[in-house]
């Protein structure tokens, strides 16, 4: 029971970064398109799974005064094992994302699932958060990417759904159309959740 | 003090085995990393300026030493062959340019004895500036070039229209297609037997 709960609130109650407004670096730059969020989600989320998983196992061994360090460490090497895998088997994502997954290191959702999560509960729980949180993320880049992409190329995925009439509303696939969108949602969430 | 060395060790069994595992999966990954890059880097660039072949480029290229002294080197050549007859080489030449290194793969036609072209691999120019010595406008102006001629822009002297203003990027081609004409010319004859 307790490890679902864990699980779902990653999806709504504290889905990043819609409710707690963390990641916003990755979030404003690589949603131009589904397809990119969704590629940008799943990194996350497997290396924010991983690093949970194992710094909980090592919760009574990392000395305290060092734990950041430590976090730091597992973290940065589950990113270059994303990006040595995704630079191996789907190199034109790689090509798209390019920084943004080096700097996954430097996100601060996964540091901080680590810390406030992971360092202070099981191995099962921190798992269920850790998949919670990164499927949540995956999902709002997602949305965010397909919202873009509908308005500022007229597709979803890369598949043209506006009528060939429809000019497309460049400025939402720059960054001032990231913030705007990402501010939209942001606004509609707080007002579905205060009913 | 017994927390020092615990916090020491910790911290290097965390690196020794985070090093190792690295390293570990580096070494699985390495050869298909190759195989992407070549597949999404290189090979465009290729296909776009050599005659249509049928071998694979990647088994066949080879390292061909050139120079002397201090300025010898190995460089990468990709033979085009078709139906086992060699018709043209390509290497791959840097200059520094406006935000970096630049890469050019130039394509050398056997038989016409001149560029069969020239493609930019790498670069990071400015977007819109730099980036647009890739055009055909400007790329093209490097097909069925001899090689007993020394390019230069046309502000420099030469026969080259420059990308308007992009004249450091220009340049940056124009030095390295001027190297791979220097390297075809003096070792032509023995990059060509090496294939072979």
């Amino acid at each position: 029971m307790r490890f679902y709960q864990e699980f779902i609130k990653g999806l709504w109650k504290e889905i990043p970064p819609f409710k707690l407004v963390l990641g916003l670096c990755p979030t404003l730059a690589v949603t131009a398109a589904a397809a990119n969020g969704f590629f940008m989600g799943m990194a996350t989320t497997f290396v924010l799974v991983c690093s949970n998983v194992l710094i909980s196992m090592l919760r009574k061994v990392i000395p305290s005064k060092v734990r950041i360090a430590a976090y730091i460490l597992v973290i940065a090497s589950f990113v270059v094992i994303v990006e040595m895998m995704m630079k191996a088997y789907v190199f034109p994502f790689y090509q798209i994302l390019g920084i943004f997954i080096p700097l996954i290191v430097v996100n601060c959702i996964i540091l901080g699932r680590a810390e406030a999560f992971a360092a202070k509960n099981g191995v099962l729980y921190s798992f269920a958060d850790g998949l919670g949180i990164g499927i949540g993320f995956t999902i709002a880049l997602t949305f965010l990417g397909a919202l873009r992409e509908l308005f500022g190329v007229g597709s979803i995925w890369g598949f043209a759904v506006m009528p060939a009439s429809y000019m497309p509303f460049e400025f939402m696939i720059k960054a001032p159309g990231a913030f705007v969108c990402l501010g939209v949602i942001l606004g509609l969430m707080s007002l579905v959740g205060k009913k | 003090m017994r927390d020092i060395i615990k916090m020491i060790v910790v911290l290097s069994i965390i690196s020794a085995t985070t090093g190792a595992a690295l390293s570990y999966i580096n070494n699985i990954t390495a050869k298909p990393i190759a195989a992407a890059e070549f597949q999404y880097l290189k090979e465009p660039a290729l296909k776009s300026i050599l005659p249509a072949y049928d071998n694979s480029l990647v088994e066949d290229k080879i390292e061909v030493a050139i120079g002397e002294g201090d300025s010898a080197k190995t460089i990468t050549v990709y033979p085009a062959k078709k139906d086992g007859k060699l018709l043209a080489i390509a290497l791959e030449t840097f200059a520094s340019s406006y935000g970096g290194d630049l890469g050019a793969m130039v394509g050398y036609d056997i038989e016409k004895k001149r560029l069969s072209g020239v493609s930019i691999t790498t670069m990071s120019d400015t977007p819109g500036l730099g980036t647009r010595t890739k055009e055909p406008k400007f790329i093209d102006q490097f097909k069925n070039v001899p090689l007993d001629v020394t390019l230069a822009l046309k502000a420099d002297g030469g026969g080259i229209d420059a990308v308007t203003g992009a004249s450091i990027s220009s340049r940056a081609v124009c030095k390295a297609v001027n190297d791979a004409i220097g390297i075809i010319r003096d070792n032509g004859d023995k990059i060509i037997s090496e294939v072979k």
